[in-house]
């Protein structure tokens, strides 16, 4: 099961665009925030603790539900990136699934309270992202400057989406919930 | 009872009867001092009555000043919300028409390009690569490889890759970007390359040719891909060493690439071609 297209796809489409808009007007030397990155993270997030709550009750849905939330939004909302961008078409969706997965797999298998598993999850998930990013960009012939990326952009990116998650993770969680309350009446 | 009536009108005779020996009397000017007196008497009074009334006139004049005041400066806010408006809108109309003409003496000069102008509507979302999105493409026209550039013959980059109505373009600053090149003065030739942080690096400059710092660098036309002249950037710093076989410099770019909202795109030109036989 995967989150309401009508809601997920238009959604996606306006971040894609505001990150293509927006954010290229708030960089910080060569860091922007990750709009994109930073939304998967948090829907990932969202649907991994709501199925931690869910094994206490009676039926007990899989632990991957949760995390094939945030892997369909990374996959879409890469794909909606990967149409603005000049990377490989492809490169930014297996980008984002993959921080998905690991932000996804993190979240469900760490117990711990939901503050300490965001901080910890955010670097790991931008982390990954930005991995699979350059290596595939590397992978297809573009020099990838591995050490200047990681202190000019990297590192920059860990510490604006920290900044930034709060505020999404506050606007995304009454969307989930619902979302999630759509999902159970189906 | 039946005199009642009679004894009034005699009243009322007698009293017409006094304001007219009044009035002649005032005529005549022998009611002067009683006026004076009845002046000096009620003067004071008026005065203070008057006062009175004026202020209290005042106070409602000043509600009504007020209600008036408050309609006329609602009035005014809106004619300066419009005016300010209308500031920002012409504004921006100016600069935009300096962009313009700055194309379009771009197209004059060189009449031997086939351009178009199109908007930037978008930048790539990835830190990693330096794009913009312009809004035209195949419908236009536009095929990739095809020169982008700014007022003043600047080269922007070239189109990289063509939608229906949208084409992306990559900058002069972007890490995949190499365009043959010239120093105007030394005729030195070079390769420029963007760098992670988008600033331009010439390469292969041979060692022996000479450039150095405020010179002008264009594109050379070698490979046919670009117009020759085209400008490029300024060199800001030469690194020369004697252990390598060529020297580079760091190059400003001829544009902020940041702050591009309206590019032509040069979609025919005359290449540099190898003499035929």
């Amino acid at each position: 099961m995967s989150p309401s297209p009508y809601f997920t796809i238009p959604f996606l489409l306006i971040v894609a665009i505001l990150q293509s808009t927006a954010a290229p007007r708030l960089a910080v030397y060569g860091a922007r925030p990750d709009l994109m990155l930073v939304s998967v993270i948090v829907w990932t997030l969202l649907a991994a603790f709501r199925m931690r709550e869910l094994q206490y009750t009676g039926e007990p849905p899989s632990l991957w539900r949760g995390i094939n939330d945030g892997v369909v939004w990374g996959f879409t909302g890469g794909m909606f990136l990967d149409l603005l961008s000049g990377a490989p078409v492809g490169l930014s969706a297996l980008a984002l699934m993959i921080a998905a997965l690991v932000v996804g797999i993190f979240a469900v298998g760490i117990a711990g309270s939901t503050p300490i598993l965001v901080i910890v999850a955010t670097p790991l998930g931008t982390l990954a992202y930005h991995l699979v990013f350059l290596t595939g960009l590397a992978l297809t012939g573009r020099p990838a400057f591995w050490s200047v990326n990681l202190s000019r952009v990297i590192l920059p990116s860990v510490a604006l989406n920290l900044a930034l998650i709060p505020v999404v993770y506050l606007l995304l969680s009454p969307l989930n919930r619902q979302t999630e309350r759509e999902r159970l009446h189906w | 009872m039946l005199n009642r009536p009679r004894s009034r009108s005699w009243a009322l005779f007698a009293l017409a009867l006094v304001a007219v020996v009044f009035l002649v009397l005032h005529e005549l000017g022998q009611l002067q001092p009683v006026e004076d007196l009845a002046m000096v008497v009620i003067g004071p009074v008026q005065r203070s009555v008057a006062s009175l009334v004026s202020s209290v006139e005042d106070t409602f004049s000043t509600f009504r000043d007020a209600r008036e005041l408050r309609d006329e400066n609602r009035q005014l806010q809106t004619e300066i919300n419009q005016l300010r408006t209308d500031n920002v809108r012409l504004k921006e109309l100016e600069a935009e028409n300096a962009t313009l003409r700055d194309l379009l003496r771009f197209a004059r000069s060189n009449p031997t390009y086939a351009t178009l102008s199109a908007d930037v509507i978008g930048r790539d979302p990835s830190p990693y690569l330096s794009t913009l999105v312009i809004n035209a493409g195949e419908n236009r026209g536009l095929k990739p490889g095809m020169p982008v550039i700014t007022g003043g013959s600047a080269l922007v980059g070239r189109v990289l890759r063509v939608g229906l109505r949208t084409a992306q373009v990559q900058l002069l600053g972007d890490v995949s970007s190499a365009i043959n090149a010239v120093v105007q003065n030394s005729r030195a030739t070079g390769l420029v390359r963007g760098q992670p942080d988008g600033s331009l690096v010439m390469d292969y400059v041979p060692q022996e040719e000479k450039i150095k710092t405020g010179d002008i660098v264009l594109t050379s036309g070698l490979g046919g891909d670009l117009p020759r002249a085209l400008v490029i950037g300024t060199v800001t710093k030469v690194f020369k060493y004697d252990i390598e076989m060529f020297q580079s410099a760091a190059l400003q770019p001829a544009v902020d690439l940041n702050r591009l909202e309206v590019v032509l795109v040069i979609t025919n030109f005359e290449a540099l071609t190898a003499p035929s036989k």
